[in-house]
């Protein structure tokens, strides 16, 4: 492996740089600016604590963050639950169902976020959408499914949640796939029923694709800011007004950069312990 | 499931129940695409119509002409064309840092390798970066220009193309190597000749990542490029969304197009995808 010294350093730094210079700089970057006055692009002078005073000062901030864990957390639990089950079911059956399942249960994931946020609301949406002419025809109540505050909150957790099941299914199946079939046998032998196979045999033994996958699922929800844009624009009022579109908001549509810096720097270090979370379990070394 | 009925009756009943919910799940993951094809080909009465009309109407394709005339093409070509400098790029630097880390010792390669790994969960997180990204590349100037989306895809993706591939070279017996080298091979030669042609399905998971990543990428696009002709397709897409408003038809022959090419591809490669998601976290 030892050959020579420098060649391994220059066929690694293109790639680096670029990594370096548009992923990890502008953390950095952030968390300075987060410390001037801006006004629009321009900065204007040191500010110190003010802008995360101002951004703290406002109702909005917290609450944004409230919505924004709230909506993640629940779409990330919903999707790894409903993603197990699913991948359970596939690693245990052959045939038809299972392989339809596999091959479907991927394609929100693939979808662009933008067009599968708007097929839901073209669904959900008044109405004409799909899902009141079934309420229609089974003679249910027709439903607003944007018109109130959990009604619009759940539509978003339902759609956000739609597109992660399909991934983590397919996580945890790779990881279900590892584990000896004779060991679920033998727990069976002793009389385990399906809940203490799964707590005592299956989990323990797939914990790093759940974790990996769990983390991933959760960050992506809550830095998510297409999905909310397109499907309830943050509406009504601001129910659906999580974080990252808060921060896309105040920085892209109010142009309060200093603010949005600091409410970024804020987002980021949630995100750092996920980061942390991820780094600690995924398989990276060498 | 099935474990817990007894009798051959309750077996029957649960397995139905079982069967029932997981046809659920196949018709939830596609009824959005089957209902937003078939409304783009419909036209606005039928659209409204109730009972939903599902074969009973007759095609139209006005809604595709409004959309080609509103110039979804050239958004489909601004994005062929990121796709393809992201493919391209992004494949070659990932392989040739592959290639570095795994085949030579260097002072701080591990370091810089948890840098990569980093990158990961970092480019899931990209939105919160969104802001610093865009007043840094402002004062870079480096924004609204035809390289800027592709230069931003490329580094969100490269980290998990590098470690596809590293993963697939690690494989690779070192001895390979060792002998080409005795033979008097270069190290290029050996990367591009003997190296290279061994990782094809790794080349080609990490392409298909780079691929989705740039084309169904929206909200680093909607702030970092303005000009109408550096517009991609997700962009264009949002933008009919403010236009057509509640025009689902128009809305849904945008959308129709702009998955396409994802489901072809999804349709051939969806193996290696699967490959690609799990590394790392399944030992193969």
């Amino acid at each position: 492996m030892h050959r020579r010294i420098n060649l391994g350093l220059i066929l690694i730094t293109p790639g680096f740089v670029f990594i370096f210079m548009f992923l990890i700089f502008p953390i950095f970057y952030a968390l300075g600016l987060s410390f001037f006055n801006t006004n629009y692009l321009q900065v204007e002078g040191f500010a110190g604590f003010g802008n995360y005073i101002r951004i703290l000062l406002r109702e909005e901030t917290a609450n944004s963050i409230g919505r924004g864990l709230l909506m993640s957390i629940i779409a990330a639990g919903f999707t790894m639950f409903i993603g197990f089950w699913l991948a359970y079911w596939v690693n245990s059956r052959s045939g038809i169902m299972a392989m339809s399942l596999q091959l479907v249960g991927l394609v929100p994931w693939v979808m662009s976020m933008v067009v599968g946020a708007l097929l839901w609301k073209w669904i959900l949406a008044g109405d004409l959408g799909l899902l009141n002419h079934l309420f229609r025809t089974l003679g249910l109540p027709l439903v607003n499914a944007f018109g109130n505050k959990v009604s619009s909150m759940t539509s978003l957790i339902f759609v956000v949640s739609w597109r992660t099941i399909g991934y983590s299914m397919v996580m945890l199946l790779a990881g279900m796939k590892t584990v000896p079939q004779e060991l679920i046998e033998a727990a069976m032998m002793d009389g385990a029923g399906i809940l203490k196979q799964i707590f005592h045999v299956i989990l323990p033994l797939i914990k790093t694709p759940l974790l990996v996958s769990g983390i991933t699922v959760l960050m992506s929800n809550i830095n998510n800011v297409t999905v909310p844009m397109v499907l309830t624009g943050g509406g009504p009022v601001n129910a659906t007004n999580v974080v990252a579109l808060e921060l896309y908001r105040m920085g892209f549509v109010n142009s309060q950069y200093g603010m949005a810096s600091a409410l970024a720097a804020l987002v980021i270090i949630i995100n750092v312990f996920l980061i942390a979370g991820y780094m600690r379990v995924v398989k990276w070394h060498f | 499931m099935a474990l817990l009925g007894n009798s051959g009756k309750h077996k029957n009943i649960l397995l139905i129940v079982e069967i029932l919910i997981l046809l659920f799940f196949i018709i939830l993951n596609i009824v959005p695409i089957f209902w937003g094809v078939l409304t783009s080909f419909k036209n606005p009465r039928d659209i409204a119509a109730f009972p939903p009309k599902i074969i009973n109407f007759t095609p139209v394709i006005d809604h595709y002409i409004t959309v080609i005339k509103g110039g979804i093409f050239k958004a489909m070509v601004v994005s062929i064309q990121n796709s393809a400098s992201t493919i391209l790029f992004g494949t070659l630097l990932a392989a040739v840092s592959a290639f570095g880390f795994d085949r030579y010792k260097f002072t701080g390669r591990k370091f810089l390798f948890f840098c990569v790994i980093l990158g990961i969960p970092l480019s899931v997180g990209s939105s919160a970066l969104l802001i610093p990204n865009y007043l840094y590349m402002i004062t870079i100037g480096l924004t609204n220009k035809i390289y800027t989306l592709p230069l931003l895809y490329i580094t969100y993706n490269l980290p998990m193309a590098i470690w596809i591939l590293k993963g697939n070279i690690e494989s690779i017996p070192i001895s390979i190597d060792e002998s080409a080298k005795i033979e008097g091979c270069s190290d290029m030669y050996i990367f591009f000749h003997l190296i290279l042609p061994l990782t094809k399905p790794a080349l080609a998971a990490s392409a298909l990542f780079l691929f989705i990543g740039s084309w169904n990428e929206f909200v680093t696009s909607s702030v970092m490029v303005d000009s109408p002709h550096l517009r991609p397709i997700q962009l264009s897409i949002y933008n009919y969304l403010g236009f057509f408003g509640r025009e689902w038809g128009p809305l849904t022959a945008a959308a129709t197009l702009a998955i396409i090419p994802i489901i072809i591809i999804f349709a051939f490669l969806s193996k290696l995808l699967i490959s690609g998601l799990t590394q790392g976290s399944v030992k193969e």
